[in-house]
């Protein structure tokens, strides 16, 4: 049965079982889905024929690599790495595995001048599985002598309680400390046992665990230092074991090399047995074993060892898949947090102005999202009309946007004119210290009596005004656009303004609405977003034809962006202006993924 | 797709940036920008002729170089140079241009650095 694996995008570890045709990407339909924005709705397939399986292509939009080599149709073998967009799997069949080589080879390490030299041996990772479990199932000889006897019952005892270590523990330090413990007491030659694990962003090798054979027959657990990894095993061990899958035992061959010395860093000059730490193919780490002053490890000490690496290979993926889920978990739990904070935040009535509508709609694309609108009702009934973009998504985003909210809100009453309160509110977004963060805004105050609108625009989409005189056509108020929000502390900003005329309609979005893409990657866009503004004819029908020409536009694309529209319209002229918080507003609450 | 590579020109330090730098590449350019902070490199010219698209928290990332390198003592310098197609697009809508020094070519970037 051939099995793909994520290694790296949303789901990683998951395994899927590939049925005859497979169909992978964005949509919902596809067999393995990936949420990804790099990835189309349906990418690539993986399809069986004869036995043997094949990618292929479905012109997607950034390609499909097999091992790093961007391909149209490719076979795949045992162990290949499929990449789409940044989601990586590994193809895995294991009744395609071809035999391993089953030779021993013996080989000097590259010894520089006055170093002694070291025998090395290596043995390919399959092999050792297969000759220690011989060494295990072999029958005794008859003829044997009773130590052997009994040696070969202490490597079966080791092999049992290694593998009840792996099925029941699951804090990986405890299991390797328990591993370390066994190698010790099955080899008495040994001093030192690491187990080293490759850290998963870079190619350092990092200790993870440690024991000393100290006073005890079954070691000592001690803390290796953390740089302990870098020089610790040798670059021509590393290249065996990392990247040939191999067991390697070095032995030490001159027997007038100085006193062995074993010093903190463990730079060591004697016998030492290293296997690599494999899990579906991949290696996570080494496990190392020192032999003591004048010890030497022999060659089917090296398959057991390596048989235990194995062991411990398998249960270090296991405990990052389970670490994984539990920080998915907490994750989820932050952003049901962060979704209630935010919500809170956004206006539950809608403003009633005689004479004037109001209408708005958001709809973030993940829990949480950056985008926020509002209004604020203003001294001499003048209201404030919000709408802005925080950078970045997720929880970060969204808790900058409540905070950004408030501090509007008392910016709003502090000050009178849009660039002003722009200004304070950019002043306090610096004090806060987001580095990497930064808003979008426009602050609009609408006058009702004058019919104005007022604006300071800071980096985001200008508004859209659609004139009752001008049917089918649509002004873009470009004007003053000032520098975003949370970059410079003494950015100015500047201020527009426009006049509404009975039956005219403001349209203010957030980019969500013109990046919304179809599945070819096709943008909504300005010019469709023009196109439906100039053909709707009041301010509640605007909204409902963006979000429906919208919806229309992605089909079954999944949302990438958050996606916020906030129309106003001057429906005709009153004498009364006072600002009544009872209707509800028209926002829609997206079902929690 | 996303890379980087950063090279040492005198004093100025470029950093190239290649490809799409998006939510999911940014993190890995902001790894970068902690070392070049805290090894306080200044000048910087980041050389953006191979981006090919930006997002929001990619010009988060980038806005987060100039903002922490402004924040050093002596202040730090940023310059951007080889801006087009989309990513100039979205610093033209961000009114970015206000706050970055924005030069055609890296020569001129690196000509026009306060000396």
């Amino acid at each position: 049965m051939a099995t793909l694996t994520v290694l790296e995008g949303s789901n990683a570890g998951r395994e899927y079982d590939l049925p005859d045709v497979c169909f992978l990407g964005r949509s919902a339909q596809c067999d393995v889905r990936v949420g990804d924005l790099t990835v189309s709705r349906r990418h690539c397939k993986i399809q069986r024929q004869n036995g043997k399986y094949f990618v292929e292509d479905l012109g997607s939009g950034n390609g499909t690599y097999v091992n790093r080599q961007l391909i149209v149709r490719e076979e795949l073998h045992h162990n290949d790495e499929i990449r789409i967009g940044h989601s990586r799997f590994r193809f895995s069949d294991r009744s395609r595995v071809l035999p391993a080589i089953r030779d021993v080879q013996t080989t000097s390490l590259g010894a520089s001048p006055g170093q002694p030299m070291a025998l090395e041996q290596h043995t390919s990772i399959d092999q050792a599985i297969d000759t220690s479990q011989d060494l295990l199932l072999r029958p005794p000889d008859p003829h044997g002598s009773r130590s052997e006897l009994e040696r070969v019952y202490r490597r079966l005892q080791t092999i049992y309680a290694v593998s009840q270590a792996v099925s029941n523990i699951l804090s990986i330090d405890q299991l390797f400390d328990e591993i370390l413990k066994q190698l010790m007491l099955v080899f008495p030659q040994a001093d030192r046992g690491m187990v080293l694990v490759l850290d998963e962003r870079s190619p350092a090798l990092v200790p993870y665990a440690a024991r000393h054979r100290g006073a005890s027959r079954d070691g000592v657990p001690y803390n290796p230092p953390r740089e302990a990894g870098r020089g610790q095993v040798p670059q021509a061990v590393i290249e065996a074991v990392v990247h040939k899958r191999k067991a390697v035992l070095v032995s030490e061959r001159l027997p007038e090399v100085p006193p062995r010395q074993i010093t903190m860093t463990g730079v060591y000059q004697g016998s030492a047995m290293y296997a690599p730490l494999v899990a579906s193919g991949e290696v996570l780490g080494i496990l190392q074993l020192t032999a003591g002053p004048a010890q030497l490890f022999h060659r089917d000490d090296l398959d057991l060892h390596a048989g235990i690496a194995v062991q411990a290979g398998v249960a270090l993926a296991n405990a990052r898949l389970h670490d994984r889920l539990l920080q998915q978990n907490r994750m989820h739990e932050e952003l049901l947090v962060a979704e209630q904070i935010q919500r809170s935040f956004l206006p539950r009535v809608q403003p009633t102005v005689p004479g004037y509508s109001f209408y708005a709609h958001y709809d973030p694309a993940y829990e949480v999202g950056g985008d926020f609108y509002d209004f604020i009702q203003l001294p001499d009934n003048r209201l404030a009309i919000l709408i802005g973009d925080v950078s970045g998504k997720g929880v970060p985003a969204a808790l900058l946007m409540a905070r950004m909210a408030s501090e509007l809100r008392v910016c709003a009453l502090a000050e009178r004119e849009p660039a002003r309160v722009m200004s304070r509110v950019n002043r306090s977004l610096i004090e806060m210290g987001h580095m990497d963060m930064f808003v979008t805004a426009i602050y609009a105050v609408l006058d009702p009596p004058q019919r104005r609108i007022t604006w300071a625009n800071a980096g985001h989409l200008p508004p859209y005004l659609r004139r009752a005189r001008s049917p089918g056509q649509v002004e873009v108020l470009h004007s003053a656009a000032s520098l975003a929000l949370g970059i410079l502390p003494d950015s100015e900003y500047d201020e527009s303004c426009c006049e509404l005329d009975q039956g005219d309609a403001v349209v203010f979005i957030t980019d969500g609405v013109i990046e919304a893409k179809n599945s070819h990657a096709e943008e909504f866009g300005l010019n469709r977003l023009a196109r439906v503004v100039a053909q709707a004819s009041s301010a509640g029908e605007i909204l409902a034809r963006i979000l429906d020409q919208v919806g229309q536009h992605v089909g079954g694309a999944a949302q990438y962006d958050d996606l916020t529209v906030v129309t106003v319209g001057y429906t005709g002229a009153t004498d009364s202006w006072t600002i009544d918080k009872t209707h509800r507003l028209a926002t829609r609450r997206p079902p929690l993924r | 797709m996303f890379d980087y590579r950063r090279e040492l020109h005198g004093t100025v330090t470029i950093l190239r940036l290649r490809g799409a730098l998006d939510a999911l590449s940014a993190p890995e350019l902001k790894r970068e920008i902690d070392a070049l902070v805290a090894e306080k490199r200044s000048p910087v010219v980041l050389d953006l002729a191979g981006l090919e698209l930006i997002d929001s928290s990619g010009v988060g990332a980038i806005v987060s170089l100039f903002k922490r390198l402004r924040q050093l003592s002596p202040p730090g310098e940023v310059k951007i140079a080889e801006l087009r197609g989309q990513p100039s697009q979205i610093f033209q809508l961000l009114r970015l241009d206000r706050a970055f020094d924005i030069c055609a070519t890296v020569a001129e970037a690196i000509a026009r650095l306060s000396k």
